[in-house]
């Protein structure tokens, strides 16, 4: 019996040193930084010609701002998105940050927005969700831009709309 | 003894769990700006007509917006229905447009100059309209202008000269 107790007490002592060796490190290493999002300037699409059949697209470099597709303005001036990252923490244990683009929704069943570029201090634009391993945003902020792609419809309606989208910062 | 050992190995294993590294987001919710609008057009309901004039004087004859005939030296109106310009723009029924004329032209030894335009009867004027009402389904421009004659026209001859109007969102 009293081997019995003995068994089962290092069996436990062992189960819980192992389980808490496993899983020690990473908390050693754990990843504390924290991001914040602000924004400096909104991404801007102009006003376009509503297609009189089929659809056009327009899109805005997140990296150099310029515009390509085949719809045509009429008027206003195209502009990427301007934000701010900033971090808040030590990066010990991280691994890197990703930023994403998502969940647009332009309220107009003729009219969508997609194929979001981000372009992370100046650098090159990338597909949005764009991970960069290592790479974090200053403690005194840093920016980074998006652009995207506006598809347009002969369904479109005419007039000036403020589609909605989410913008993330993420420290992995 | 045993019972003590025992939890705190088991503490172990819990402290080692909750201290697992997670992802820090944030995220912002916000909006862009983006519009869709109709194309500007200009469709030419009847273009400037001075009627007739006389022959070989040299003269300079204007046509207002309202489709009257005048002239300054010794030439003459003699017969026909003169007639003002009469355009018809159509555009955004929310954007304000911008007007303006150039590019005169000369034809039989008449050249134009000094367009007057009139747009949504907001009176005659020079044609250097800015951020005047937006177009909708459409909405009238009269035009008036100077035709500047150096005599040389013999009877029986007309001239056609030209001159551009033009018609932007600003």
């Amino acid at each position: 019996m009293q081997k019995n107790i003995h068994t089962k007490l290092i069996i436990s002592i062992a189960l819980g040193l192992v389980t808490g060796a496993i899983f020690l490190p990473s908390a050693w290493a754990a990843c504390v930084a924290t991001c914040a999002v602000t924004e400096n300037a909104k991404m801007d699409f102009a006003t376009v010609e509503k297609p009189s059949s089929g659809s056009v697209t327009y899109t805005i470099a997140a990296d150099t701002g310029t515009t390509s597709g085949t719809a045509v303005v009429l008027y206003g001036t195209a502009a990427r998105g301007a934000y701010t990252a900033t971090r808040t923490g030590a990066t010990t244990g991280c691994t890197g940050t990703t930023f994403t683009v998502s969940n647009a929704n332009t309220g107009d069943a003729g009219i969508t927005l997609g194929t979001f570029k981000v372009s992370y201090n100046g650098g090159g634009q990338r597909a949005s969700p764009s991970t960069l391993a290592g790479t974090y945003p200053a403690t005194t902020g840093t920016v980074f831009r998006i652009g995207g792609t506006a598809t347009y419809t002969s369904s479109a309606n005419t007039g000036a709309i403020t589609p909605s989208l989410d913008v993330t910062c993420t420290i992995n | 003894m045993c019972f003590i050992l025992r939890i705190v190995a088991i503490c172990a294993s819990v402290i080692g769990f909750g201290w697992a590294s997670t992802a820090q987001a944030a995220t912002l919710s916000t909006t862009c700006n983006l519009g869709v609008d109709v194309a500007l057009s200009i469709t030419v309901n009847s273009n400037i007509n001075f009627a007739t004039v006389k022959a070989g004087t040299a003269d300079t004859y204007t046509i207002s917006t309202a489709g009257v005939v005048s002239h300054a030296g010794s030439g003459a109106e003699l017969y026909g229905t003169p007639a003002a310009g009469n355009l018809s723009i159509v555009g955004s029924t929310t954007r304000t447009i911008n007007i303006s004329v150039g590019n005169y032209g000369s034809n039989n030894g008449v050249t134009l100059q000094s367009a007057t335009c009139n747009y949504n009867s907001g009176g005659s004027g020079t044609c250097a309209l800015n951020g005047v009402a937006a177009p909708g389904a459409g909405k009238t421009l009269l035009l008036g202008v100077q035709a500047v004659v150096d005599g040389t026209q013999t009877a029986g001859t007309s001239a056609a000269p030209t001159f551009d109007v033009t018609v932007v969102y600003p």
